[in-house]
């Protein structure tokens, strides 16, 4: 009987990294496993109804934490819309009410959080410079699944050539460190919203499609899929109907925490001047400022890495609970 | 059998060094400023077309590519266009403080990172494990452009804690003074470890806490072996399996944080000479250094595959057969 291999796959898309142990059983141990019943009925037997469980099981910090992220989102959202002066307007009249400048000191009864060193309000330029970050991590991450993912269950399900050539794809852009790949497609395609968007779904999709062809394979080798494939049922019906089900939550689950490293993928792009151009406010392009500007002036650092910290590690302790609750497999960071 | 699993990694290897070639070559090819046109500056079209020509400018994409790569196997990366050196004089200078950094992070990491995980999973689920893995969890969410700043900010500025020198102080060589060398590099090598360690530690921790329960700890511990001697030499080396590999993986988020870490700290390695590449669109340079640095990275991971054998004695004997 063939061994259970494990399996690790790294995800390292810009800074941050997370890794997860992602075993590929085979079917044997499989099916001997669902035959002794040793994992599905004695969870059945000691665990409330499924629904509450899930609830309960994730706990109060992660509905804090998803209540962090939803807060960014509908700032970002309405940015436009919140009592906020332009991100991007200096008051150059001294005698004006709402003169404010980085050197004269804090605070400002109209800028709550003070101004930049050209006179722009620091709080506006953060919920503004949020829309970057998240459309850009929610955007390039949404792309990356829907490209990689259907790379990734294709290839897990046929397997044979399809599964090498695949793969083979898939480890060039992973033998490029995540920055150095990026500031080349930058180089190449440009450094617009949209643009960066592109280049960090370009950097992402490796990663996303190891994670959805994992699945696919462990769950392939299931039951129903077997019962399916001897009943004759084309491929593309399984895949769609009985294959995609099954690897969404997972795929979800580790997009949530792509989201993070997308965002710090930005946020580096931005820290080396190669991210959306400014006078665009981002978080990256804010702390760099913050960071040549460190001894006259904290807050202007302080902000805007507070206001980053604050959406990555809700979002990536959002995934990582997700990932303990839905995954049965180990997942380790 | 093993020969033939050899040789298709091999070949894979082959293949994929290849295809990051081509990939890599694919994109600083069409880099919106033309190379003749960054060299000549306002010069005249015809200097254009003269310097096109000596760069093959001129020719069909591919013909292009395999003289590139030509002049690549055989070591000529050619020169920079601005400033005008040979791109190997300009890697030679600068890769020294890039492998430093790096090394010396890992150094630091693993120093902190190994005792932190022992603890953790000797007591585990205890305070020190909850409140250590929740500090670890918190540090992930940290990048190397948040930490630097920070680190900066708070141990060459804040008065009472200004131990190390500030960005862009002067780095003397490591072989001729490798006290002040490593006193400059300290801060940037931390900022690069500090999220090496929250790795580490949670790999090691969860691996740790899995060996300790083999049979053959509990032995170690009948027979009445203290618990510094236990953990250092019969539960650290099977436990290190994990970490060694993401270790190799770890290598992709090292070179990228180094080259933040450059930016942040003023430091002229290879990560800040690709970024100034970049920004003044000196194609030759930003091919040569994305190239050098993937492949570096693809050989260390190939190198810690071979690792596994020295660690785990199970896999030599595997290969063995």
């Amino acid at each position: 009987m063939p061994e259970p291999s494990e399996r690790s796959v790294g995800i390292g898309v810009g800074l941050g990294s997370a890794v997860a142990n992602i075993s590929e059983p085979a079917s044997a141990m499989l099916i001997a496993e669902d035959v002794f019943g040793t994992t599905a009925p004695v969870e059945g037997l000691t665990a409330p109804p499924a629904r509450r469980a899930m609830w309960k099981r994730l706990g109060w910090g992660f509905w804090v934490a998803v209540a962090i992220c939803a807060l960014w989102i509908l700032a970002a959202s309405l940015a436009g819309v919140l009592p906020l002066p332009n991100p991007n307007f200096a008051q150059l009249n001294p005698s004006a009410p709402d003169y404010c400048f980085q050197s004269l000191g804090h605070p400002y009864a109209s800028h709550l959080l003070g101004c930049d060193y050209s006179g722009r309000d620091i709080l506006s330029r953060v919920v503004y410079g949020s829309r970057v970050s998240l459309i850009v991590g929610f955007g390039s991450i949404a792309m990356g699944l829907v490209f990689g993912g259907a790379l990734g269950i294709v290839s897990g399900y046929f397997r044979g050539w399809i599964d090498d050539v695949l793969n083979v794809f898939a480890n060039v852009f992973l033998s490029f460190p995540s920055l150095v790949l990026a500031l080349v497609i930058v180089a190449f395609l440009g450094r617009t919203q949209t643009d960066i968007i592109l280049i960090i779904a370009v950097v992402a999709w490796p990663l996303l499609f190891r994670v959805v062809r994992a699945s696919t394979i462990e769950y392939s080798q299931r039951e129903y899929v077997l019962a399916a494939q001897a009943l004759g049922s084309k491929p593309s019906r399984i895949l769609r109907t009985l294959l995609l089900p099954d690897v969404v939550p997972s795929a979800i689950t580790y997009g949530l925490v792509g989201v993070a490293l997308a965002v710090v993928a930005e946020g580096a792009l931005s820290f080396v001047g190669q991210s959306v151009p400014s006078p665009t406010p981002t978080w990256g392009n804010m702390i760099y400022a913050g960071s040549q500007y460190i001894t006259q002036d904290v807050t202007l650092l302080i902000v805007p890495a507070v206001a980053m910290f604050s959406f990555i590690l809700p979002i990536n302790y959002v995934g990582d609970r997700l990932r303990q609750v839905l995954d049965n497999r180990q997942g380790v960071i | 059998m093993v020969h033939l699993v050899r040789l298709r990694r091999l070949l894979e290897v082959l293949v994929t060094l290849f295809l990051v070639t081509l990939v890599t070559y694919f994109l600083t090819s069409k880099l919106p400023g033309n190379e003749g046109s960054v060299i000549c500056g306002s010069a005249p079209p015809s200097c254009v077309t003269h310097e096109d020509a000596i760069l093959y400018l001129n020719h069909p994409f591919f013909a292009r590519y395999f003289h590139w790569l030509g002049d690549l196997l055989t070591g000529n990366l050619g020169n920079s266009l601005t400033p005008p050196i040979p791109i190997t004089t300009l890697i030679k200078q600068t890769y020294g403080v890039t492998l430093e950094l790096i090394v010396y992070s890992q150094v630091m990491a693993l120093i902190a990172a190994v005792p932190l995980a022992m603890w953790s999973a000797v007591r585990a689920n205890g305070l020190f494990d909850k409140s250590a893995t929740a500090l670890t969890f918190a540090t992930l969410s940290l990048p190397a452009f948040i930490v630097g700043p920070v680190l900066v900010l708070l141990f060459t500025i804040s008065k009472p804690f200004s131990l190390f020198p500030g960005v862009a102080h002067s780095l003397p060589p490591l072989w001729s003074d490798p006290a002040t060398n490593l006193y400059v590099m300290f801060l940037p090598s931390l900022t690069l470890a500090i999220g090496s360690i929250a790795v580490y530690q949670r790999l090691l921790r969860a691996d740790m806490i899995a060996t300790l329960e083999e049979d053959f700890i509990v032995m170690a511990r009948a027979k009445g072996l203290s618990t510094s001697r236990i953990l250092f030499r019969h539960a650290l080396r099977p436990s290190t399996f994990t970490m060694l590999t993401v270790g190799g993986v770890q290598v992709g988020t090292l070179i990228t944080g180094a080259v933040i870490v450059e930016i942040t700290f003023g430091l002229t390695g290879l990560g800040s000479t690709l970024i100034h590449a970049v920004g003044s669109k000196d194609l030759p340079t930003v091919q040569a250094i994305t190239i050098i640095v993937a492949v570096a990275f693809i050989v260390i991971n190939r190198v810690i595959d071979l690792l596994y054998a020295v660690i785990d004695p199970r896999v030599r004997r595997a290969r063995a057969v």
